[in-house]
């Protein structure tokens, strides 16, 4: 730390200032709002909260059994990709381990659309099973197709986390097992699952909070009858105008949320396996066993299953129902002028305010991460800004919005875009700043070099890629995100998720596919960028 | 690259220019009267009545209408309330018969009494004096004759175990059709007789939607084979999308009328635009459009209905109505036990 007083200092205390200023103002004034309000509650004794909580019981069960089936079932898909990726060798796998980046940059509204295409009780997949048996299954319109989405849109998260422990197992413990005389299994059970379990423990939690604050999936594949908490503030904000319960509901949440987060943080940070042990050598398929079909399989499975919804997306999107031709009029139907004087929203200020609203969180959400993990600038309590974030949920922090800012506020939804981007923008710049060699930094600053020429000269080009990083994935955040939008933007600012939303809504799929297709090429763009520039995203 | 900081703030400011300047007034030279109508979604639509008639009434007033699509009608009704100590709008269009007695106690509307008034049949009326009709329709049942091969012709009729899992419906708390539904199913049965009803048909109800529209596309995409609609929707199939197998059901009970009305905001600005606007509404030019527009049926006496309407809209053999004080009253308490009935589990 530089305590010498000069111009750089007032620079530094400015930069200190503006993103503290920025959080203090923007996250943690309209979360004080929330907390406020929901003590506003008419009721005014502890017990009134509590029959509040038993009155909504199967509201509450809802989330937690989602949460938990998803969250189970995104680990026994997770784990059996987490093992090929670790542990064979295959051509294409660097796409595979791309694909752990999905839930960070697939919008979720174009999951939702997918899945309506694919698996509606008129999908692709019922009538090939009413053509072929003569019987359909109902996926939507409740639970199955609720967990069948989740698990979709988090095994790549538990793939990533334990794939990254499993490639780092010390080998000579298995093998010192195995001369033991203990068989497969036995080395599994009691050698390589105890070292991976922190990994799963902390995947296993980011899924279970992702997918207790699951919105758009919950709302177009649920329906009213199974509806979860962060919907149901979402309801109790816009429709009910209850804004009390709202906030109640918003703070429990938020309690939950924070004991599921705190065990996230605790074992993440143990799950940071060192690079340095001995690793096992990668093997390849074995085509004659059993064991190295079924991995192939499996292998076959991630990546259809991976796929299949942007190509379904991309049928609606290109190709006319009746006659199966290619065809634009998908394009040309959203893109037509005809209801522009009545609408205030149409298709094409749709993809222009997506993308002002991406490349405003690009920057703002990098700058911030800048100013955050600079350790010239030292600002106090940055890890905790950076992890409480996690456990607010987006319809939290828009309710804040609502309630201290109003709605109908493009800069607001700017900057909550901004906000949501921010921990990711940090780790990503964080991360690339702390392998930027000490040494040069402390033997340029004996030199005499101020704070700003070594962030010039030595730092800035070390994390050039890292921003660029930073800034694309904020670009994929915001850009996918819905219900912030859909709470603030009163029927003015309808970004491109909102527009598809409204679409998939009222069942225009083909109009919601062309729509969709354009916001996944703009994702896609993003997410190539981030895996162009990181050599490897350290996002979480 | 020569990174300067400094570049970035500009680059903010830039942007906070930007978006400031969007939101300032355009600073016109030539004062036209601006008249503000929120209304539901497909009011607006390209194929709404919106397009139709907006052009029309600019041209009689010599002003500019921006006409608003704010969700459902449960959701115009919201803004409104939430907007009440500072109106944005002129004139609502889409409160109902079932709503209009919670749009008149939270004190949104002002009173206004057009003198085309004269033009609607005294049944139609509604709302004290503070809203005015301009169409109306029955709620119905809509359902694909190609896949229900049997007769629907009263409630209890929806409860065949063949239909499991078919039925599209509209959630009362958000939607005027849902709420009509429920009164309606109040209306037929009693109170506590519905919740037995609500309780037999849960199985075969396939999804509640929050709004007409998202059933509507379940129906279209053919999710399910029955929705809840209007008994002058099939006409709509049969005009706009050539399709004559989209029949309504006739139920011997009667059916429950939907009466449309638009009133003027409390605070307006534009008081007298608002007034020309809603006795414009009930004049011909208006109402003949309603029919093809809104496939609802014109409050304006006069106006004749298409051949389609004659055709495939089914004419109830009652026309039922629960009284508008008791439903203000006992609303809230028959949402929520419908609530408990629907989402347990």
């Amino acid at each position: 730390m530089d305590f010498r007083v000069g111009k750089n200092n007032y620079l530094r205390l400015s930069l200190i200032a503006f993103f503290t200023a920025f959080f203090l103002f923007f996250f943690f004034y309209p979360l004080a709002i929330v907390l406020l309000k929901s003590i506003s509650l008419n009721q005014n004794s502890f017990s009134d909260f509590i029959s509040i909580l038993v009155e909504n019981k199967t509201l509450i069960w809802n989330s937690f059994y989602q949460a938990s089936i998803s969250t189970i079932f995104s680990l026994l898909v997770g784990i059996p990709a987490a093992y090929l990726i670790a542990r064979k060798d295959f051509p294409g796998k660097k796409i595979v381990k791309a694909i752990s980046l999905v839930p960070f940059v697939f919008p979720s509204v174009l999951v939702v659309l997918a899945f309506v295409i694919l698996l509606g009780n008129n999908g692709w997949v019922n009538s090939i099973l009413k053509n072929l048996f003569g019987f359909h299954i109902q996926f939507l319109y409740g639970f199955l197709g609720i967990i069948l989405a989740h698990v979709f849109f988090n095994f790549p998260i538990v793939m990533r986390f334990v794939s990254s422990s499993w490639e780092n197992l010390d080998v000579k413990m298995k093998e010192s097992a195995k001369t033991l005389g203990a068989n497969n299994f036995d080395v599994f059970l009691r050698i390589t699952l105890p070292q991976l379990l922190p990994s799963i423990i902390a995947s296993a939690s980011l899924v279970f909070i992702f997918c207790f604050t699951s919105f758009a999936i919950i709302t177009t594949l649920g329906g009213l009858q199974f509806s979860t908490l962060e919907v149901e503030i979402y309801r109790q904000i816009l429709r009910n105008l209850d804004f009390a319960t709202g906030a109640f509901f918003a703070l429990f949440q938020f309690i939950v949320l924070s004991i599921i987060a705190s065990l996230y943080f605790y074992f993440s940070k143990k799950h940071s396996v060192s690079q340095k042990s001995n690793r096992e050598p990668l093997s390849k398929f074995n085509f004659s066993s059993l064991r190295g079909i079924a991995e192939f399989s499996f292998l076959i499975f991630i990546i259809v299953i991976a796929l299949l919804p942007i190509f379904a997306i991309a049928v609606f999107a290109f190709f006319d129902p009746s006659t199966g031709d290619f065809t634009l009029r998908a394009f040309e139907k959203i893109f037509s002028v005809s209801n522009v004087t009545l609408f205030e929203t149409n298709a094409i200020t749709a993809v222009l305010l997506s993308l002002f609203l991406a490349f405003f969180a690009a920057l703002v959400s990098s700058f911030l991460g800048l100013i955050a993990s600079l350790k010239q600038t030292n600002v106090p309590f940055v890890n905790f800004f950076a992890s409480c974030s996690i456990a607010v949920s987006v319809i939290t922090l828009a309710f804040g919005y609502y309630l201290g800012f109003g709605s109908g506020q493009l800069l607001i939804i700017a900057i909550g875009h901004s906000i949501l981007a921010f921990p990711f923008a940090f780790r990503i710049i964080n991360n690339a700043l702390l392998q930027v060699d000490s040494e040069s930094i402390d033997s340029a600053k004996t030199l005499g070099a101020d704070d700003v020429s070594v962030f010039i000269k030595i730092q800035f080009p070390r994390i050039k890629k890292a921003l660029i990083a930073s800034m694309a994935f904020a670009f994929a955040i915001s850009l996918g995100e819905l219900g912030l939008v859909l709470v603030l933007y009163d029927g003015i600012f309808a970004t491109m998720p909102v527009y598809i939303y409204r679409l998939i809504s009222t069942y225009d799929l083909f109009a919601a596919g062309a729509m969709g297709f354009l916001l996944f090429a703009f994702s896609f763009i993003a997410f190539y960028a981030i895996e162009f520039f990181s050599n490897d995203a350290e996002v979480f | 690259m020569n990174f300067k900081p400094g570049f970035l703030f500009v680059f903010l400011f830039f942007l906070f220019g930007c978006i400031s300047q969007n939101s300032s007034p355009t600073g016109e030279i030539v004062y036209t009267p601006v008249l503000t109508i929120y209304t539901y979604d497909s009011m607006v639509s390209e194929y709404g009545l919106g397009p139709k008639v907006v052009p029309a009434f600019e041209e009689k007033c010599n002003c500019k209408v921006k006409m608003l699509a704010k969700g459902d009608a449960g959701q115009v009704l919201t803004t409104l309330i939430l907007e009440k100590e500072n109106p944005k709008a002129d004139v609502v269009i889409g409160i109902d018969n079932s709503m209009a007695s919670r749009a008149i106690s939270a004190d949104v509307l002002e009173e206004f009494t057009p003198e085309n008034i004269a033009l609607v049949s005294e049944e139609l009326r509604f709302g004290n004096g503070y809203l005015t009709p301009y169409d109306y329709g029955y709620f119905a049942f809509v359902y694909d004759s190609d896949k229900i091969n049997f007769p629907l012709n009263n409630f209890d009729s929806l409860l065949d175990p063949t239909l499991t899992k078919s039925i599209v419906i509209q959630n009362p708390k958000t939607s005027s059709p849902g709420l009509g539904l429920l009164l309606w199913t109040v209306n037929v049965y009693g109170d506590p007789g519905y919740k037995e009803f609500w309780k037999k048909l849960k199985p075969n109800i396939l999804t509640v939607t929050d709004s007409w529209d998202e059933s509507a596309g379940l129906f279209a995409a053919g999710e399910a084979p029955i929705y809840f609609s209007y008994a002058t929707s099939p006409p709509y199939y049969a005009e706009a999308e050539g399709k004559t197998n989209i029949l309504g059901a006739r139920f011997n009970e009667g059916h429950y009328v939907q009466i449309e009305g638009m009133g003027i905001v409390k605070g307006t600005k534009n008081r007298k635009l608002a007034e020309q606007f809603i006795e414009f509404s009930l004049t011909e030019k208006f109402q003949k459009e309603i029919p093809l527009h809104q496939y609802m049926l014109p409050a304006n006496e006069n106006v004749s209905v298409p051949k389609s309407f004659e055709d495939y809209a089914i004419v109830p053999h009652a026309t039922l109505q629960l009284d508008s004080d008791l439903v203000e009253q006992k609303q809230g308490e028959w949402i929520s036990e419908w609530e408990k009935i629907i989402i347990s589990g």
